[in-house]
């Protein structure tokens, strides 16, 4: 590998490394989320208008339905009128097949409306499947985010305990008490040394004044002797 | 616009489709399903009864009926569904009792069922929440149950209106959709 293809290499992966540290994995899952949230929004407005359509459509079908029927009745009253001898037979004949041909027409389009209601209300109920599918993988991430946000909050709060634990294992009161203890023995040993020392450097008066006292102390028997002897005590 | 505006953030007016979108939150617009029909929601009201004492009404409109969901916030909140029906289906002298003594009866018989009055108030109706309202005086009667409801409102010396219904809860409501008013209906 040349120097330059490795020096490239080189740069590429501390590249990464100093970008990895500026990514916050939380923060990019939270733009993440916000991105599908944005996603479910235009999906449910475009939900809401085939909705919208569908209601209205299958609101115009029912009102042709009406509009044929009312033009039925209509039919009827001129041919009972008729009957009645209360309109003239011819012209209440064209006034009727109007009123029917107005029917034809109504039921026509209320039957062309209902089944693009129909379509509409298919379409708004697969929408709908599918916007509850999104709804519902949005709502496990987010509920994941939370999860995980509060682990890594434990994970960082652990971690920061058992740092400041180690740290005082390591270099803090040990460390101080193992100075201390050295510290001692050093001292106690110091007095030792001394002590010796001093035995070291008696004089030939302090040997003369020990002699002597041993001497004192053998009349001092030796007066106990005499008393014991004195008393009759073996 | 000020330099410094730039950099504000807008203000999202759009609700979070996770946790805005809830029955309290409806506005006009709105679609909501609800006894396998999709409605849409045409009107926004409320009722002052003094207080601070609200209750909260949608009207939902669908293909071929209109209903009113109306919310009684209390320690929990209480929902309920009616739908208008004709002053004079109700025994006629109701008005009459009303005229004479200021209230209707304590008991009322509608389609075979006797409803006893439970509830009056008066307040002021605001219709898709504008002020200044309108007077009301309004008389709720319940069934032996309690589930079923008949209210009568009194908007006028002789203007009365009636309405039936029944006691629902908030999960029965689902598919709540934002929508424009403008597209729809």
């Amino acid at each position: 590998m040349s120097i330059l293809r490795r020096l490239f290499k080189l740069g590429q992966s501390e590249a990464h490394n100093v970008i990895d540290k500026f990514e916050d994995p939380i923060k990019m899952t939270e733009q993440g989320i916000r991105d599908l949230k944005n996603d479910l929004q235009q999906a449910m407005t475009s939900l809401a208008e085939v909705k919208g359509i569908a209601i209205r459509t299958r609101k115009e079908a029912d009102n042709n339905k009406k509009n044929a029927a009312d033009y039925e009745r209509k039919a009827m009253l001129l041919l009972q009128k008729m009957q009645n001898g209360d309109l003239d037979s011819q012209e209440a004949e064209r006034l009727a097949t109007d009123a029917l041909s107005k029917k034809e027409s109504h039921t026509a389009e209320a039957v062309r409306l209902s089944q693009e209601a129909e379509r509409h209300e298919q379409m708004a109920g697969n929408l709908q499947t599918n916007v509850n599918k999104i709804k519902a993988t949005v709502t496990t991430y987010q509920n994941d985010l939370i999860t995980l946000k509060a682990r890594s909050r434990t994970a960082a709060s652990t971690k920061k305990i058992n740092k400041q634990i180690a740290n005082i294992d390591s270099s803090g009161t040990i460390a101080m008490l193992e100075k201390m203890k050295s510290k001692v023995e050093e001292d106690e040993s110091l007095a030792q040394a001394y002590g010796d020392i001093i035995n070291a450097d008696k004089s030939v008066d302090d040997d003369i004044n020990a002699a002597l006292n041993s001497s004192n102390s053998l009349s001092t028997s030796q007066h106990l002797m005499d008393l014991k002897k004195k008393m009759g005590i073996s | 616009m000020g330099f410094m505006d730039f950099f504000k953030r807008k203000k999202n007016e759009n609700p979070d489709p996770l946790s805005d979108l809830t029955l309290p939150n409806l506005k006009q617009g709105f679609f909501v399903d609800y006894d396998m029909k999709t409605r849409c929601v045409t009107q926004c009201n409320y009722y002052d009864w003094g207080s601070d004492d609200l209750t909260y009404e949608w009207q939902l409109t669908s293909a071929d009926e209109t209903i009113y969901l109306e919310r009684e916030p209390d320690d929990e909140d209480y929902w309920s569904v009616s739908r208008k029906i004709s002053f004079n289906s109700i025994d006629n002298k109701v008005t009459e009792h009303i005229l004479t003594h200021q209230d209707p009866p304590s008991q009322i018989i509608y389609n075979k069922t006797t409803f006893f009055l439970s509830e009056t108030g008066g307040g002021r109706f605001h219709k898709d929440g504008k002020e200044p309202g309108r007077e009301l005086v309004k008389w709720d009667f319940e069934d032996d149950t309690g589930k079923n409801f008949l209210s009568i409102e009194q908007w006028g010396e002789k203007d009365f209106e009636a309405s039936t219904g029944y006691r629902v809860e908030a999960y029965q409501f689902t598919n709540i959709l934002p929508g424009n008013m403008s597209l729809n209906l």
